[in-house]
């Protein structure tokens, strides 16, 4: 019997130096993601991480407890419209923008559930994940007009998120070209990439500018875009345009205007046709996302705040200034089809303004419509300010008819100047005024009005008349001042945490409106 | 299992079961806590976590939710880590489990083992580092088959009463308020012309007439213009509190063991069924769990033995989808909703509008209700939308024994061979289905998710243990070699537009969602033991642990864990001998390092490009983390200094402990700037130290032929200190906590108040200015609230100073009572929904009574600012709440039916008894759950349960 036992056991002793497992067991690798390296070797595989990056320009992925409103472009678009003039928030509904109409998020930085991380954590997650594409730009192998491609729209993509993060985190660029603005990586990050400290907004608006123009050569060498999302050549000169816009450049912005239209290919479409605006594949897009059903967003998505179909949009209705609407557009304007003077829902009553129905989801049962984030409508009106700028009037109202003849029957004006309001109210009739009136009405919704306010550094006043609430009148805050600190938000906490270079108590931005 | 059993003098003297292996608690190095089955086994508990409050020294528990089946989290010693996992390792019959939790059967819980310091849990090496639970099942005795039949039936209500919440008139009143100061400070109208805009806007704000419940009164006229205040005679048509319409008192709960066990000399048996069936308080939630068990050990020769552990378990969930501050919440929604919303669609008149069979019909709020709840109800919502988790779990546990202690085995004499397999099957069906009629996906036409997961973990081991007495010189040796391997397979898919009525995915029209992943974690290890022992007198124990984990780059994969430990029986000293009233006395010390490897994640080291992000029909990706190799286990160093006393004829007993525990190599997420694109990588970097003192005294006060009675008191403390973090970033600061060097993990860090200005009504903080060394001057008030953001102060910490457990049982003849109360003294809560009912966002909040103290008018010195719905505030303590309770956590009442009517009747023994868990609970704040978690904050999550129940058990 013993023997029995003394043979199982040096039997079994020597399984056990057999279970003893090769190293090789222990290695493991997930299945939901792969490594960098092999995605960068070539054109191809590097569209992967460029397409990423588009998804979450439509996708919702800011920290929980924010991402019904952060869903990219859109969701920017329109809080940079709440905080105007022109686009109202009848109630303040689930909350979801409506701090940001009546600016209560500066203060909040140091959390991860509002608009100071939000905003900053999104653009420079795009610009890190630029910069692994922009690293790999010398060793990429594929075809010359393939690899152009890829490496064009990731310049063009860093310019896009710096110009953002210029237009957010600082005043704007024209007189406050030394102000700080934000820090500048174009290095791709690696563990312990150490932060920088705030780079100045020339210095910003510097890179901003080399970047764009990188793009549109790299991609005036590449084929046209292979899906609405994908940045060609003529959404580069759109970029281009609005860059050249903010920073008033007005010979650039005319030429890249023109150049993105001519490039684009794309026509103006009457306002009927383009209603609901949710449709990338019309004929004006030029920059868009055409979302498939399984990649919708369900509540946190752009419609979802507009379409009063859904909830989040019933409560906190979207509506236009009745000053704009009433006496601005003119009574024979074909767009005053985008907004509903007689809905009566609002439980407001008349003391509302009046509800939009530009934006709706194509199929509201799930969760559909395309996001567009350029049409061409939008590069006519660039170029016109461009040319009314530049005193060449014709030119400019030539531009501006190409939209408004699609707008109004027998359109044509004989203004002419370039003066404007210190504030939004104060009229002067000038032919720039026309045009940014124009701009108010045609891209509602879809430009972000604060940006456009910054940069013609007009105030602003909201009226019980026009149709804001009385608690979104801000009446005692300086939104008539376009050189307060109101429009700039404030960098969030966790930059500090990790950032060497900068300090809370040196580099945050005023909290309060001035200080 | 190696049960290693010496023959002892005392009687009393526990055998525990401990890291591969038993020890005597007398003798025992470590720190580890023993908790009775019969601890558990009249209390109406479903999940085994909910067990371990009050029982032991040293572990702190959350309530756990409310839902049936729902865990308790519980943190052993302090709090491990900042990033990584502060849950301990559970091994159930010795092998680390995978399984549910809420799966194991607690009538099968044999004994609880609560491993606490190194010496008792480093040889779990890479897994021990926060504390460990050993969980035996129970196993056959040798002689006659024992059958043991136990039923409870029980009754479930709300165990934390609500938050006193304002009535119908006070809530119009501080609406009007509310409106009037937002004119009066915001939009800067004169006193009488804002109190005249505000009678106007009552309306609009609060639904029109449909939603006025006072008939008497329109809402413009509802206010007395010459008092401001709420006429007195306005008369409620309706006050149907949401809640009370959503909660079932009452909630029915009952639960069936069968068990068998016994056994001859050679073979033993224990089998077990078991049936549970518990609704929860809330609407639609229920719990049920079938179980069976079987463990089987035999003695083939006296070489050789083998054993098999087997359990089935099926359970099945229906509960509530929704958290946080979504709408369909109701722990949200219903619990703090305006008062004036009814539950059921009025007329104008206010009376019920009913359908063609009579009866009244849900308010889905599509007449008009304002604010944001648009077609919801909430018990329609609880009705229509349907989640369910069914788990199915395979437990098994096998293993043979070769060797013996027999003098004729000659060389091999105390040697043994032992193999063991441990497999944990689980696979999880989970729906959550949203209704098509009402609410989230109306629209849609219904969604549909279903998930399906599978894991399979086992754990195979091969252990040489060596055991010997040479003259006073004793021996255990062990040596051991282990594989762990994990899998986990994802699967989930959803579809909207789905057919009424069938809670498939086939008939939806519209693929929402598909997605499927696996995931794979592996751990070898190499580990021995050396226990040594002179007469029963010194003991010295050493352990090792080499791990080998998957999670790690293979340069940093290995890590080695250790522990030595002594114990000193100073009651067997010959100068002890004379005093009799010590029967036992052992002083112990112990030190050692233990390792946590569960950095959340499987591929800690490595940089990733997330695939979840298609662009069309275009594969896309995103960076996820960033590489670094040198990423590794955190390290636990561990030391423990203690004693243990039996005196006065082992009616009283004393333990104490100290103990010291300094996690180095702390895994942070390394702060980056978020301007890098990340906030920072894994990596290995910071220190904490948890220190503590615990003591436990029993006494038995009373011990006749009748009466016994026994009193228990438990006490802990916990001290927590961050050491270390890193150079770039000394505070890691998130929301209202902070982690900063010098203090408290999550100490609170927020604004201070300063009562309400008398002119205004304004909140009052304390602000301050800093010179350039970073130093506070300059103190003072401002209303300022920004300033006040920036001028925040640390307020402590939710870390209690003192906690634990006071227990008695009592008996008299067959009547025995325990009676088991918990106390936790010091710590601070942030009550975010109290915070959430002060501070009203919306015009359909309701307000905490509280608010009545509001300030109201120019001169009124009160601490409650003016009433304003989403004001601006800053983040202040007004809502940091003492976190100190004491609770009444259960009473059992029991009678044995004499043993001569047994006789009689022809069976072993017959047991009634009563019990109520969760009978009462003083806190500081009514409505508040003072154990929502470690961090101290609250959220609308299901309330905990009191449940009254009775049962009997046969045994024959």
């Amino acid at each position: 019997m013993k023997k029995i036992l003394k043979y199982t056991f040096a039997g079994l002793m020597g399984c056990t130096a057999l279970t003893s497992c090769l190293d090789s067991s222990l290695e493991t690798s997930p299945t939901d993601s792969m490594s960098g390296t092999t995605l960068l070797a070539n054109a191809n595989s590097a569209l992967i991480p460029l397409n990423g990056i588009y998804r979450s320009m439509y996708a919702s992925w800011s920290p929980a407890a924010n991402e019904h409103q952060s869903f990219g472009i859109n969701s920017y678009a329109l809080m940079a419209d709440v905080m105007g003039d022109d686009m109202i928030m009848d109630a303040m509904g689930s909350g979801w923008f409506w701090y940001d109409c009546i600016y209560n998020v500066k203060s909040r930085y140091t959390s991860t559930a509002w608009r100071s991380y939000d905003i900053w954590n999104c653009y420079y997650t795009w610009i890190s994940n630029a910069n692994y594409i922009l690293a790999a730009e010398e060793t990429m192998s594929g075809a010359s007009a393939d690899v152009n491609y890829v490496i064009g729209q990731a310049y063009a993509i860093r310019a896009y998120s710096y110009f953002m993060l210029a237009q957010n985190f600082a005043r704007t660029y024209k007189g406050h070209e030394s102000d700080p603005c934000c820090p500048i990586y174009t290095e791709p990050t690696v563990a312990g990439t150490e932060g920088q400290p705030r780079s100045t907004v020339q210095q910003v608006y510097d890179l901003v500018t080399s970047d764009i123009q990188k793009a549109v050569e790299k991609l005036s060498a590449a084929p046209a875009q292979t899906h609405k999302t994908h940045i060609d050549a003529s959404v580069a000169y759109g970029i281009q345009a609005r860059i050249a816009l903010t920073m008033e450049d007005w010979n650039l912005a005319k030429t890249a205007a023109h150049n993105a239209i001519e490039a684009s290919g794309c026509t103006v479409l009457p306002a009927e046709t383009i209603k609901g605006l949710n449709d990338a594949t019309l004929s004006n897009v030029m920059w868009g996302a055409p979302i498939q059903n399984d990649q919708t967003s369900g509540y946190a998505s752009f419609f979802a705040h507009m379409d009063p179909n859904v909830a989040y949009a019933n409560s906190a209705r979207k509506q236009i200034n009745k000053d704009l609407y009433d006496n601005i557009m003119l009574p024979t304007d074909e767009r005053k089809c985008w907004w509903d003077p007689t809905d009566t829902n609002s439980e407001r009553g008349a003391e509302a303004g009046y509800q939009q129905v530009k934006f709706s989801f194509s199929d509201y049962t799930v969760w559909m419509g395309d996001y567009v984030w350029m049409r061409v409508e939008e590069m006519y009106l660039t170029a016109a300010e461009a040319e009314c700028m530049l005193g060449e009037e014709d030119a400019a109202k030539q531009d501006l008819y190409a939209v408004m003849s699609q707008r109004v029957e027998g359109y044509s004006t004989t203004k002419t100047g370039t003066a404007l309001g210190k504030t939004s109210s104060d009229r002067t009739g000038s032919l720039r005024e026309e045009i940014i009136d124009q701009r108010r009405i045609e891209l509602w919704g879809e430009y972000g009005r604060i940006w456009d306010l910054r940069r013609l550094r007009q105030g602003f006043r909201r009226t019980a008349a026009q149709g804001w609430p009385a608690a979104a009148l801000l009446n005692n805050r300086p939104t008539d001042d376009p050189e307060c600190y109101m429009w700039v938000l404030t960098i969030p906490q966790t930059e500090f945490d990790g950032n060497v270079n900068m300090d809370l108590s040196q580099d945050q931005n005023p909290i309060d409106d001035y200080k | 299992m190696k049960v290693v059993m010496r023959s002892d003098t005392e009687v009393l003297d526990e055998v525990m079961v401990v890291a591969y292996g038993t020890a005597k608690k007398s003798s025992f190095t470590g720190s580890a806590s023993v908790i009775g089955g019969d601890k558990i086994e009249s209390r109406p508990i479903t999940n085994v976590t909910k067990a371990l409050e009050g029982q032991t020294t040293g572990v702190l528990t959350t309530s756990g939710s409310g839902q049936p089946g729902e865990s308790a989290s519980i943190v052993i010693r302090g709090y491990g880590s900042i990033n990584a996992s502060q849950d301990p390792l559970y091994v159930v019959d010795g092998v680390p489990y995978d399984g549910t939790l809420s799966s194991i059967n607690p009538s099968d819980i044999e004994s609880m083992t609560i491993l606490k310091d190194a010496s008792a849990g480093a040889l779990y090496g890479a897994r021990g580092a926060n504390g460990v639970v050993m969980i035996t099942t129970k196993q056959g005795k040798e002689g006659k088959t024992n059958v043991t039949w136990r039923s409870t039936a029980g009754w479930s209500s709300r165990a934390i009463p609500e938050y006193d919440m304002v009535s119908q008139k006070d809530f119009v009143q501080l609406t009007y308020e509310a409106l009037r100061n937002g004119y009066v400070f915001t939009n800067g109208y004169s006193w009488a012309d804002a109190e005249a805009a505000a009678r106007n806007s009552l309306s609009t704000n609060l639904g029109g007439e449909l939603y006025n419940p006072f008939k008497n009164y329109t809402w413009s006229q509802i206010i007395d213009p010459t008092t401001g205040q709420v006429r007195s005679d306005a008369q409620s048509a309706w006050n149907e509190n949401w809640m009370d319409a959503i909660l079932h008192n009452n909630a029915f709960r009952h639960e069936h063991q069968l068990q068998l066990s016994g056994g001859t000399e050679k073979t033993r048996y224990m089998f077990s069924l078991g049936y549970l069936n518990e609704d929860g308080i809330l609407t639609g939630t229920n719990f049920q769990r079938y179980n069976g068990r079987a463990n089987i050990n035999s003695e083939v020769t006296d070489w050789f033995k083998g054993n098999m552990n087997v359990s089935l378990t099926h359970s099945i969930m229906n509960y509530s989808q929704y958290d946080g501050a979504a709408t369909s919440n109701v722990w949200y929604s219903a619990q703090f909703i305006s008062p004036l919303f009814p539950m059921y669609m009025k007329d104008m008149d206010g009376n019920n509008v009913l359908d063609e069979n009579g009866n009244p019909q849900l308010d889905y709020g599509e007449q008009g209700r304002p604010g944001s709840y648009n077609d919801y109800n909430p018990l329609g919502g609880l009705v229509d939308d349907k989640s369910y988790v069914k788990n199915d779990v395979a437990s098994l546990r096998t293993g043979f024994t070769l060797g013996s202690d027999k003098d004729d085995f000659g060389v091999f004499k105390g040697l043994k061979l032992s193999v063991n397999f441990g497999m944990d099957y689980r696979t999880m069906n989970q729906m959550n289905y949203m209704n098509m009629y009402h609410g989230n996906q109306a629209n849609a036409g219904g969604l549909i998710y279903k998930y399906n997961t599978r894991m399979q973990s086992y754990t195979f081991n091969q252990i040489l243990t060596w055991d010997r007495s040479f003259g006073l010189h004793n021996f255990n040796v062990m040596a051991g070699h282990e594989f762990y391997a994990y899998q986990y397979e994802y699967l989930n898919a959803a579809k909207s537009n789905l057919v009424d009525g069938i809670l498939e995915l086939r008939p939806g029209t519209t693929i929402t969602s598909a997605d499927s992943y696996t995931d794979k974690y592996r751990i070898e290890s190499w580990f021995g033991r050396f226990n040594y022992n002179f007469d029963e007198k010194y003991y010295f124990d050493a352990s090792i642990r080499r791990d080998g984990s998957s999670r790690f780059h293979k340069d940093h994969r290995w890590g080695t864990f250790w522990s030595v430990g002594g114990n000193w029986r100073v009651s067997k000293e010959a100068f002890m001998e004379d005093v009799k009233w010590v029967d036992n006395l052992s002083v112990k010390l112990s030190y050692g390092q233990q390792g946590n490897d569960n950095l959340r994640t499987y591929y800690a080291w490595q940089s990733l490009y997330d695939l979840g992000w298609p662009n069309g029909s275009n594969i896309g990706g995103m960076v996820t983390s960033l590489e670094n190799q040198e990423v590794s286990w955190e390290k636990s160093g561990n030391m423990n200094v203690g004693f243990e006393a039996l005196l006065l004829d082992h009616r009283l007993s004393i333990s104490a402990e100290y103990y010291n525990k300094k996690t180095t190599d702390m895994l942070l997420n390394y702060p980056m700037a978020t301007s890098t694109g990340f906030n920072g990588y894994n990596a290995n970097v910071g220190d904490m130290r948890n220190s503590g003192f615990e003591f436990e005294v029993r006494g038995t006060l009373i011990k006749t032929n009748d009466w016994n009675w026994d009193i228990t008191w438990m006490g802990s403390t916990v001290k927590n200190k961050v050491l270390k973090l890193t150079n770039e970033s000394p505070e890691i600061i998130n929301g209202i906590y902070s982690i900063k060097e010098g203090m408290p993990i999550n100490t609170f860090y927020m604004a201070k108040a300063a009562g309400v200005d008398p002119a205004t009504g304004a909140q009052l903080y304390w602000a301050y200015d800093k010179d350039e060394n970073g130093n506070i001057v300059n103190e003072y008030i401002t209303s300022d609230y920004n300033k006040a953001n920036e001028s925040k102060y640390y307020l402590g910490s939710r870390i209690p100073d003192l906690y634990g457990s006071i227990g008695t049982s009592l008996s008299w003849k067959d009547i025995d009572l325990s009676i088991l109360t918990t106390y936790s003294l010091g710590g601070k809560i942030f009550d975010s929904l109290y915070q959430g009912s002060m501070e009203n966002m919306y015009f359909n909040n309701n307000w905490n009574e509280h608010a009545l103290r509001r300030w109201q008018k120019p001169g009124d010195i009160t601490d409650v600012p003016r009433i304003e719905i989403a004001g601006s505030y800053a983040t202040n303590d007004r809502f940091l709440v003492d976190a100190s309770y004491f609770a009444i956590k259960n009473i059992t009442l029991g009678y044995t039916l004499p043993k001569v009517w047994m006789q009689k009747a022809r069976l072993g023994s017959i047991r009634v008894f009563a019990s109520v868990d969760n009978l009462a609970l003083f806190t500081h704040l009514k409505g508040m759950d003072p154990q929502y978690n470690f961090s101290g904050s609250t959220d609308y999550a299901y309330s905990p349960n009191k449940t009254w129940s009775f049962g009997f058990e046969v045994n024959f």
